[in-house]
């Protein structure tokens, strides 16, 4: 079976998925003390 | 050497250690973009020096380690950003998602790629599982490295995380 992280294409989109993900989680984090 | 030239000589190291390690890793991805077992016909120079750069990029990821840590540590935010709290909330992202990524590499990427290299006999067969291994676990850290360059740079000029 090929996880998506074993093509090029695959790891990019995770990769992007990812930041995007943790870059709501931040702000979210940040906004809760300002 | 006072401790403000310590960090400018910090984030130097960290900059050339993160450089060593993924431009290690992002060349590993552009000649390799599918799984390929080393073959027992590939050239014996070609794994003398698998071995070198495996230790280089390897011990640049502590380098890495140690200088962030040093760096945010002389800031005063070191404990902010591990408990993600306040502006610090953002490096501290950053900071675990490179955490995961040494852990993976000394933990999960280094015990088999050992085997692949000869560091540790091993028969033919386990040395492509563990080559596999090797290469899902490197890739795990391509896509980790994203996410953890966006935060690096991000701990800095982030001001788009207020709403």
């Amino acid at each position: 079976m090929k996880l998506p992280h074993e093509t090029l294409r695959g790891t990019l989109v995770a990769g992007i998925a990812l930041t995007i993900l943790l870059f709501l989680l931040a702000r979210m984090l940040v906004n809760e003390i300002a | 050497m006072s401790l403000a030239m310590l960090d400018v000589v910090a984030r130097l190291l960290h900059i050339f250690g993160v450089v060593i390690w993924l431009g290690h890793n992002y060349v590993n991805v552009i000649q390799n973009p599918v799984f390929r077992p080393i073959q027992p016909t590939d050239p014996g120079d070609l794994a003398a020096a698998l071995k070198r750069e495996h230790g280089t990029f390897r011990y640049a990821s502590l380098v890495v380690l140690v200088t962030g840590v040093y760096m945010l540590w002389y800031r005063g935010i070191l404990f902010d950003a591990l408990t993600l709290s306040g502006h610090a909330a953002v490096i501290g992202i950053g900071v675990w998602v490179g955490f995961l990524m040494v852990l993976n590499l000394w933990f999960v990427l280094w015990p088999h790629q050992k085997k692949v290299l000869g560091f540790v006999p091993a028969p033919d067969e386990e040395c492509i599982r563990c080559s596999r291994v090797a290469f899902l676990s490197s890739r795990t850290n391509s896509i980790l490295s994203v996410a953890a360059f966006f935060f690096m740079v991000s701990g800095a000029h982030g001001l788009f995380f207020y709403a």
